[in-house]
């Protein structure tokens, strides 16, 4: 009943051995002693090594055939659904460098979602004319494959591909529904997988790398579950219940092994709230078996009153107002909501565990969905207003403005957060919050910070630091 | 081993299968079979305060309870007790009636209990002679397929009337009692305390305990999951497990090195009796320093200790849903707030050692200060006396370099908060 977890009382030192090979930057002034340590022993040099893509400005834009209501990008195709004016669904692959179509395809069923697996299959699934709930299957180049018949209607079905050959269908019912897909052109119902259920339905899942956890976002509450797929036992939840208003599905980026994000060997999540303008950072800690939140920020994006959540009949909201978007090491994460034009970008620094702003971009339309490139290349942005979809790259152009800030009062946020005085957003900024931070840090240790002389003054909280962040 | 004698093995233990297969057949309906085992338990005494001072049996509780073991070990819920200690009771007087409320009362006493969990464990004097009610099966909610929950089954006293019910599962999880499950079924007080269980193939497991109503909905009924109780009756498991083994182990045999496993139900058996061997009940509360203090007991004396723990923290923070607007408090909910940075980067060493008394201590310091921070520097949080709904401690023990099986404990922290930070 023991297992063996060789390297978890290992000491940090090497952890900071960040995945992404990142160009040292010169500002070694600021440097703190624990961590230079750290570096030293990994044999990396002690530099602020932070320093994530630019801020992302338009580069190319190209029409769309139909109103998109969702897209997903696997590799470098995007695949949009949409519907269109003659009100028949329409699904479209596009070259994500180009933005030109590959291939598209026109059919009856009304779409909802859609999810790519592995091997490149695209999964539609939406609504038939008289209601009830199928799923279409089709080849990389849209050459249909199969259809299946959930046999009933859901509300607002959400699908994903969370293990090999078998398509979670979830809805607003509280029990999913599991197509075995290892064979697209007959597809059956499947019994061996059994996701837990909610009594107010569940929409996407994800698995842990060694299977042994299943996340799931739920369909109506601000909520993301993790549980043991071995017991159906709960493992960890991030979320919360309001009493009265309309609650709001949680828009969630899912930084797991998968189709997309094939290389990562830990599951990550980013969760952005509408509700509270919030996004927050979560990893699933394999050891403790738990969901853990690394840190959360506020993001401050205002939306447009007009565009709020629309709830169903039944007063539930389904779709969620917030967007947001990582490339597979969150060196490129992009929040906004379906009701502004506003999107920030942010990358988490993984040497703290820090969501650090990056800077704001105006889009040219209201988005209602968008994707950022495993590898942080590019970012695409599907709107409905204009139908269009924009390729975004490093480099700002007019359209965005930068968080500059002061790097040495970055290096003092990220030691304040990670000692445990959150100052929200990591900008450079030297802020009301904080400030409210280095008072409470003052008042507690007693230490006093000189802001005129900084850089003294980050040793000393550097000696302090609480906790290196396990991360990877 | 040669085919034909696979086969006769096979064949004995089927039949020995049958013989220990506990004592609910499979063509009783549960809830008949079941009733045997159910204990309606009434509480009296003297109270030493409020108005009733002094009057004997002023104070009266009445609550359900269970067998489970074959030597009349009854688990039921502590709040059963509560009315009593609201008026500091004393000539505390406790009666079990098997099965039925007009059934010969019987003395049963007090053993132990979890007051953080609400469960108890009772004892009935049975008379010599008289042989005691049969015990229920311990099963586990791991069992229960959420996806499609079999039908879940209670039953128990209400006053004087016995009562059986057909509940539905709702949810693993309760808005108000982080460990509970929530059954869509009406229960009434006196039900407190009574068995949850499923049957599948005539064979009837305990899944649960009822707890109580829940707050906001008279219509969801709390349960709270077997594993919970394993402190109190994880010794009788053990001990009936270990009888089963010595059974079938005679019956068959040793089994040599080598040998093909038997067959999986000897296997899983002895599984079982190896993990509740190595069981260390968890729990953790805040002391008045500002520390959180994590303790363990050991259910079966002997074996290792816990060196060391590594441990992580996630606060449930209450917010206002909206900034305060000047005359209301706003919508108030529970989420988790980022992780406590814990000091040592999570890693304690054990403080108190007992090889001999079997229980073990950690001091995680500076929690409370932690705590006080986080609330004083997050915007909406609601801070006053109640901050957080409680604390999630995820902890992994390590005897040597080994880890065991993660663990979770839930703690509400009830510090003073004014005294953790001058702000």
């Amino acid at each position: 009943m023991t297992r063996h977890l060789p390297d978890s009382l290992a000491p940090d030192a090497g952890r900071a051995v960040a995945r992404a090979a990142v160009a040292p930057r010169a500002f070694a002034a600021t440097l703190l002693m624990a961590v230079a340590a750290a570096f030293a022993a990994a044999g990396t040099s002690a530099a602020d090594r932070f320093e994530p893509p630019d801020l992302f400005a338009e580069t190319a834009r190209a029409p769309l055939a139909a109103t998109p209501v969702g897209a997903q990008l696997a590799g470098d195709v995007l695949v949009v659904i949409g519907t269109t004016d003659e009100g028949r669904g329409h699904v479209a692959s596009l070259d994500a460098s180009t933005l030109r179509v590959r291939a598209e395809r026109a059919f009856r069923t009304l779409p909802v979602d859609v999810a790519v697996d592995a091997r490149g299959t695209v999964f539609v699934v939406g609504a038939t004319a008289d209601g009830a709930t199928r799923v279409l299957a089709m080849d990389a180049d849209l050459e249909p494959l199969g259809a299946f018949d959930i046999g009933e209607r859901l509300v607002y079905p959400r699908v994903s591909v969370p293990v090999p050959g078998r398509l979670v269908v979830g809805s607003l019912a509280s029990v999913m529904r599991v197509v075995d897909v290892s064979d697209p052109a007959t597809m059956t119902r499947a019994s061996d997988f059994t996701p837990p259920s909610y009594s107010t339905g569940v929409g996407r899942t994800w698995t842990s790398r060694d299977d042994a956890a299943l996340f799931a976002n739920l369909s109506v509450q601000s909520w993301l579950v993790a549980f043991d797929i071995a017991t159906a036992r709960q493992l960890g939840e991030i979320g919360y219940r309001l009493k009265g208003g309309p609650e709001e599905p949680f828009a969630v980026a899912a930084l797991v092994e998968g189709a997309s994000c094939a290389a990562l060997d830990s599951s990550s999540f980013l969760v952005a709230d509408a509700r509270r303008g919030t996004l927050t950072l979560a990893e699933f800690d394999a050891d403790f078996r738990s969901l853990d939140i690394v840190t959360a920020v506020e993001t401050g994006l205002d939306q447009d009153p007009h565009a709020a959540p629309r709830p169903l009949p039944g007063g539930e909201v389904v779709r969620p107002t917030a967007l947001v978007a990582s490339a597979c090491d969150s060196s490129v994460i992009w929040v906004g909501n379906v009701g502004t034009s506003e999107v920030i970008q942010y990358a988490v620094n993984d040497d703290y565990g820090s969501i650090e702003k990056i800077g704001s971009i105006e889009l040219s339309e209201r988005p209602i969905a968008f994707a950022v490139a495993p590898d942080a290349d590019y970012a695409l942005a599907v709107s409905a207003d204009g139908r269009t979809i924009t390729r975004h790259e490093p480099g700002a152009g007019e359209r965005g403005t930068r968080s500059i800030g002061d790097p040495a009062v970055r290096e003092l946020q990220r030691l304040l957060t990670d000692t445990g005085y959150p100052v929200g957003t990591i900008d450079g900024v030297l802020g009301p919050a904080t400030r409210r931070a280095l008072a409470l840090y003052e008042t507690n240790t007693g230490v006093e910070i000189d802001l005129d002389n900084l850089e003294d003054a980050l040793g000393s909280i550097g000696a302090n630091r609480a906790n290196a962040r396990k991360r990877r | 081993m040669r085919p034909r004698l696979v086969i006769r093995t096979i064949a004995l233990i089927a039949s020995l299968a049958t013989f220990l297969g506990g004592t609910v057949r499979a063509q009783e309906p549960a809830h008949d079979a079941v009733r045997a085992s159910l204990v309606h338990l009434s509480v009296s005494g003297t109270p030493q305060s409020g108005p009733n001072t002094g009057v004997d049996g002023g104070v009266l509780s009445q609550g359900t309870g269970f067998v489970v073991s074959s030597d009349g070990f009854i688990l039921t819920t502590r709040h059963l007790f509560a009315p009593l200690e609201k008026v500091d009771a004393v000539n505390v007087i406790v009666v079990g009636r098997f099965a039925d409320a007009g059934a010969t009362a019987m003395p049963v006493q007090f053993v132990s209990d979890l007051p953080r969990l609400d469960l108890a464990l009772l004892r009935a004097d049975v008379p010599f002679g008289t042989a005691p009610p049969p015990a229920l099966e311990i099963g586990s909610t791991a069992t229960v397929d959420r996806g499609a929950p079999p039908s879940i089954l209670t039953s128990g006293f209400s006053g004087d009337n016995y009562r059986r019910r057909v509940a539905e599962y709702n949810d693993a999880e309760s808005a108000h009692v982080p460990y509970a499950w929530t059954l869509n079924v009406k229960t009434n007080d006196g039900q407190s305390g009574s068995p949850v269980y499923t049957e599948r193939d005539g064979e009837v497991q305990v899944i649960g305990v009822v707890k109580a109503t829940a707050r906001e909905d008279d219509e969801l009924t709390l349960m709270i999951p077997i594993e919970y109780s394993m402190p109190l009756i994880g010794h009788l498991r053990f001990q009936a497990l270990s009888d089963r083994l010595d059974r079938l182990t005679r019956l068959i045999g040793d089994m040599t090195e080598g040998d093909p496993p038997l067959f999986p139900r000897i296997e899983k058996i002895e599984g079982d009796v190896e993990e509740i061997g190595s069981h260390f009940t968890w729990h953790a509360e805040s002391a008045s320093n500002g520390s959180i203090i994590i303790r363990y007991e050991k259910i079966i004396s002997g074996g290792p200790h816990v060196d060391r723990i590594r441990v992580n923290m996630t606060p449930y923070m209450r917010f206002h849903d909206e900034e305060g607007d000047g005359n209301g408090e706003g919508v108030v909910f529970t989420t988790a707030a980022t992780d406590l940075r814990l000091p040592g980067g999570g890693r304690f060493e054990r403080e108190m050692a007992g090889p001999e008394s079997g229980v073990g201590e950690f001091v995680i310091p500076g929690v409370a200060t932690l705590l006080k921070t986080l609330v004083d520097l997050t915007a909406r949080a609601v801070g006053g006396a109640e901050p957080y709904r409680d604390v999630e401690i995820s902890l992994v023990p390590f005897v040597g370099d080994q880890a065991l099986l993660p663990r979770k404990l839930f703690v509400v922290p009830d510090f003073e908060w004014a005294d953790f930070n001058q702000n």
